[in-house]
């Protein structure tokens, strides 16, 4: 595209013209998506009292912070917040791990009773969770084994979620690349730290994503499993804060809970989403 | 990584009987040795536990006594799936069998290209007519009644369900990937955008959308009325509750569904977008031929996701309609927790839970014999 | 790869470290709050209740720490969690040696989901809260404990509780809790539209309807002066409308149960039926739940509002109109009037020991002495006749105005399988005003789904 010429050709400019508008029209889209979200917010931000009576202003009625501040003072929020990030946050560590290595071997390592095993795994993916999270609480409450870290990670870190994900993403990794390495005398370890796991960046942080996500929001199995009040996740001991019938009492509060329980979140994803884009330079010249 | 360099510097081997057995047992090693530790958790805390309530379902078994529990077989599954004076009618929900049958073309033509076996042919087209022209015909008669009439309701408002969201959710998250697939500072926070709505948990979801649906208290209402309409109340009318669920239940996910797009669009090899360009492909054609084979894995992830996801909704029903109006939007999952958690029915729920399980499976198993097909 | 790499690395490293430093920590807190009260086992047998025991309580009523922590004077509550939190620190403060520590703090919803759990696990709180309408569930379980002896021995005189609320506690001729409120529906009136429609007395007091034409008649009054809704009530969030069916039938000298079996679909329950659908389709909006017709009330846009006993003190504080909370009114002869109670278990545990059971009869007790605090502070109505007749408790906020209730409110019937056959009606009910379906034909399936649920 060479800006020399006094004269562009017209069809030079149109591709920039068309992505300019397409990502106006995208942006325009982002806004009307956001504005549940923007609601929210304003709702955190306005007094229950005000609430009580109108709530369909997307800019806080009666503008006050005490919402915010009730729910960062109340309770045990700051354990609380702790407890989800360790949990949380060992769960997708070890998720990550456990999953990734069971990827490569599902997608790459024909290993006897892969058929079999594979299926297996995906199976898990299909069962309904209140089904079978009651024989699991009474595995942890024969073993006197709840109201700790442990038992809100290890029903958790063999996510048949992480397993289907990185097969598939490990599988579409072209041959070649691994090849290469295990041709060059590395054991298969080795190729799967140094090449196959760099490879699935994008995977791997997706699947890190949801993970966090999906572990921070559990509800059901921290309320069974953490019943003692310094062991509430942020989720639990939030809901915990609830009076009856809050939403027509107390409904600045309840938003107000929800954007610190979300907020976290949000701001991680937004820093980690690079990682699902991989810049031009990259793409062509690795592969 | 230069690849072809290192091609031509393979090592030779001479394959002896010896080596052959070696090298599979070094590649089952490898392999048990990379599964196991994700198999030793998924054993103990999901296996055994499923296995559990898999048995379960043949007991009938207190929630708050557990120690209550008695045998009885394939009780549980005939008061799911039975009635009282049951009779089989040609007409009884035609509509939805002659929509079954209709799939009976697809397999025809599968068979005639080839693409199916015909002992394939034969099990599919057998299980059509048997489900659709055979067993669907079944229904109390006069004076009878089912013996549970939730069972197949809550079944058929998830199916309902399964169907409606599952083409929406996936083809928008296809959509808003392919949108957001370049650098850059701008599409980062549009990436955020869209995907926020998944960090909610699904109680503050729920009080996000109850209140905009709201005719009274909602955005969605005040906007109708900016507009000269009637505010409706959605998640009071039989015919709007599920529509008005599907459309939240996007909102919330499609995030999901757009990031394992964006990671599926990082694996297309980027030199065949631009060999296309320069063969003057339209974007139309770069999608057909091009982007869509590319995703083939990633599409066949996402949908199963999807589906699975689809058949065990829940949370976003039972708090925003509670299973109404009039047991329009009651689904699958809320019955199974109302049978173990309300009723203390632990058998039953396990064992309704295990139907529901299966037919997960099936359409799974379909989903990816077909996928399989699109070499 | 090589920067990935090393920071997944560190990654890990920082992670194992934090772990092995944190579950440290953990199993160290852990220890100080033991469930089942370790710190109090004493291997010389010895009851003696100054030992130092810890028991647990399960309720709902939220958490509200932060402005009670360390507050033990009940009359600075304002909200139910506050009354029952200050209430617990009081009686923490007292020097008994008993402390109680709270579990949960769920909202309702949730929270008979986690209770039924502790009892699958085999551990239950040492005492915990639950609805009346819960009970027969627990107790034909055997999973509570009788408590009448025990706590007549320490004070509690069952004879002094109202009627509906010993009724409530009572489960074949023994007690099983400690009930700590009657809540039920009132009728709250805004007496400025009242007024304008002229439809009160000399004194100014708004006059309630004695018969279904009389209610129509103010219905169509109202409208006739004011434009405003008559009538709002929560049509099918939290089976508002079924309770008002229940005291309907009751009005007429029916029931919806008989020996346990359940007969909705009757000649009471069709005029209950067909009058309620003429009031969701001429003197109100069938399509308000519970928060848009709390909402339309306070902004001072219905007339009437049916609601209950909770929300008395809240309604008087907020409104900007004149208010009453008043009983629902005798449409057909006879009271009837939909009530509940919250009251304090024990759940039967065999690791509990002797010291653990004493506190909880001790704090069972102490909730016995102040169920007036609880009513006044919250605008539930007071279980004990000594109370009601308390000067405290008829100068608290319109209590007068609803001593009707507090007599004659009128639980729901004491069967297992409940929960399911409630839920049942309240959906067949809604689905005629909300769905427009067919009242006999809902009246028919409420009875056999009732009938269902209560089977099992």
């Amino acid at each position: 595209m060479s800006q020399t010429a006094v004269n562009p050709t017209p069809r030079l400019l149109k591709p920039k013209v068309k992505q300019t508008l397409f990502l106006s029209l995208l942006s325009v889209f982002a806004a009307i998506w956001i504005l549940p979200l923007i609601w929210m917010f304003s709702l955190a931000f306005s007094s229950n009292e005000a609430l009580q009576v109108s709530t369909n202003s997307l800019t806080p009625v009666d503008p006050t912070a005490e919402n915010l501040i009730a729910v960062i003072q109340g309770g045990l929020t700051p354990r609380w917040m702790l407890n989800s990030v360790i949990v949380t946050g060992f769960t997708t560590l070890f998720t990550l791990i456990l999953s990734a290595m069971a990827g490569y071997a599902f997608a790459r390592i024909p290993f006897r009773g892969k058929k079999i095993v594979y299926p297996l795994v995906l199976a898990g993916l299909m069962v309904p969770r209140e089904a079978m999270f009651i024989p699991l609480f009474l595995m942890f409450a024969e073993a006197d084994y709840h109201n700790t870290y442990e038992a809100l990670m290890l029903p958790r870190i063999a996510a048949p979620l992480g397993v289907f994900i990185m097969t598939q993403f490990m599988a579409a990794i072209p041959m070649e690349i691994e090849e290469a390495s295990r041709v060059d005398g590395a054991s298969r370890w080795r190729t799967f730290w140094s090449v196959m796991m760099p490879m699935s960046v994008p995977a791997m942080t997706a699947l890190g994503i949801f993970t966090y996500i999906l572990t921070w929001n559990d509800f059901l199995w921290p309320l069974v499993s953490a019943t003692q009040r310094e062991m509430f996740t942020i989720t639990t001991g939030l809901a915990s804060l609830q009076g009856n019938f809050a939403q027509a009492t107390e409904l600045g509060s309840l938003m107000a809970r929800g954007v610190v329980a979300s907020l976290p979140l949000l701001i991680l994803f937004f820093i980690f989403q690079k990682q699902l884009v991989r810049g031009i330079s990259i793409g062509s010249g690795g592969k | 990584m230069s690849q072809k360099t290192i091609f031509s510097e393979r090592r030779p081997e001479v394959p002896t009987a010896g080596n052959r057995f070696a090298k599979s047992v070094k590649k089952d090693l490898a392999g048990w040795g990379f599964i196991g530790p994700f198999m030793l958790i998924y054993l103990v805390f999901l296996v055994w536990p499923i296995l559990q309530a898999i048995g379960l379902g043949f007991f009938k078994i207190d929630l708050l006594v557990i120690t209550d529990r008695t045998f009885i077989g394939l009780q549980n599954y005939f008061r799911m799936f039975w009635g009282e004076n049951m009779e089989w009618t040609l007409g009884n929900m035609w509509e939805w069998r002659i929509a079954g049958l209709l799939l009976l073309i697809p397999v025809f033509r599968g068979w005639r290209s080839k693409t199916l076996s015909t002992l394939e042919s034969v099990v599919y087209s057998v299980s059509l007519v048997v489900i659709f022209a055979g067993v669907m015909g079944l229904a109390p008669g006069e004076g009878g009644r089912w013996n549970d009439s939730l069972f197949w309701l809550s079944f058929g408002n998830t199916v309902l369900f399964v169907l409606l969201s599952t083409p929406v959710i996936v083809g928008m998250g296809l959509l808003l990937a392919m949108a957001l697939n370049r650098p850059g500072r701008w599409t980062g926070v549009l990436r955020t955008v869209f995907f926020a709505p998944y960090v909610l948990s699904v109680s503050v979801l729920t009080l996000i959308w109850a209140f905009l649906l709201n005719p009274q208290l909602g955005l969605i209402g005040t906007f109708l009325e900016f507009i000269g309409l009637e505010p409706i109340s959605f998640l009071t009318s039989p015919t709007l509750a599920m529509p008005a669920i599907v459309i939240a239940t996007l909102w919330w996910t499609v995030g999901f569904n757009v990031v394992l797009y964006l990671a599926g669009l990082q694996d297309i090899d980027k030199s065949l977008y631009e060999a296309a360009e320069i063969d003057g492909a339209s974007f139309w054609q770069r999608f057909r031929d091009v982007t869509w084979p590319g995703l083939r894995r990633t599409t066949l992830l996402v949908m199963v996701l999807q589906i699975i996801a689809s058949f065990q909704i829940f949370g976003q029903v039972f708090i925003m309609t509670r299973g109404g109006p009039n047991g329009a939007t009651r689904v699958s999952i809320q019955h199974i927790y109302e049978s173990a958690f309300r009723d203390f029915n632990l058998g039953y729920a396990s064992a309704m839970s295990v139907f529901l399980f299966l037919v997960m499976i099936v359409f799974s198993v379909l989903q990816f014999r077909f996928s399989r097909d699109e070499t | 790869m090589l920067k990935t790499k090393k920071q997944m690395v560190q990654l890990l490293a920082v992670g194992a470290v934090s772990a092995l430093i944190l579950s440290g920590c953990a199993a160290a807190e852990e220890d100080t709050s033991t469930d089942s009260g370790d710190t109090s086992s004493d291997s010389s047998g010895d009851t003696a209740s100054n030992e130092e025991v810890t028991i647990e309580l399960a309720r709902f009523f939220g958490d509200c720490d932060d402005t009670t922590e360390g507050v033990t004077d009940v009359n600075e509550a304002t909200t139910e969690c506050e009354v029952i939190q200050i209430l617990t620190n009081a009686f923490n403060a007292e020097d008994n040696g008993y402390t109680v520590e709270k579990l949960g703090g769920q909202a309702w919803g949730d929270y008979y989901t986690q209770l039924g759990t502790t009892f699958s696990g085999g551990n239950p709180p040492d005492v915990a809260v639950m609805h009346q309408h819960r009970l027969p569930d627990y107790v034909g379980r055997g999973l509570l404990t009788p408590v009448t002896a025990p706590l007549n021995a320490i004070g509690v005189d069952w004879s002094d509780y109202t009627a509906p609320a010993l009724g409530a506690a009572t489960y074949e001729g023994e007690q099983y809790g400690v009930p700590f409120d009657i809540h039920g529906s009132l009728w709250h009136v805004n007496v400025d539209i009242y007024e304008e429609a002229g439809l009160v007395d000399a004194a100014g007091e708004p006059i309630m309807p004695n018969s279904p034409d009389e209610l129509l008649e103010q219905c169509q009054a109202v409208q006739d002066a004011t434009g405003k809704q008559y009538f709002a009530h929560d049509w099918f969030e939290f089976g508002i409308g079924a309770r008002l069916f229940l005291g309907l039938v009751w009005q007429q000298g029916g029931d919806i149960t008989e020996d346990g079996v359940a007969n909705p679909d009757s000649p009471e329950g069709a005029e209950a039926l067909s009058l309620l659908n003429q009031l969701a389709n001429d003197c109100s909006n069938p399509e308000q739940g519970y928060t848009d017709s709390d909402a339309s009330f306070k902004a001072g846009d219905v007339a009437v509002l049916h609601n209950g006993t909770w929300i008395v003190d809240e309604y008087d504080r907020v409104s900007d109109f004149e208010y009453r909370a008043m009983d629902i009114p005798n449409l057909y002869g006879n009271f009837g009037s939909w009530g509940d109670s919250h009251m304090w278990v024990m759940p039967t545990d065999s690791s509990r020991s002797a010291a653990e059971e004493e506190a909880s009869l001790a704090f069972m007790a102490y909730l016995y002495e102040n169920v007036g605090n609880w009513a006044i502070g919250t605008g539930h109505i007071a279980p004990r006749e000594s109370i009601i007749e308390s000067a405290d408790y008829s100068n608290a906020v319109q209590r007068d105005n609803y001593a009707g209730t507090a007599a004659y409110a009128r639980m729901v019937p004491a069967v297992p399988g409940w929960a399911g056959a409630w839920d049942a009606l309240s959906e067949e009910l809604n689905a005629t005003w909300v769905a427009g379906k067919d009242q006999a034909q809902a009246l028919a399936d409420a009875e056999s789904r009732m009938n269902d649920a209560l089977a099992d």
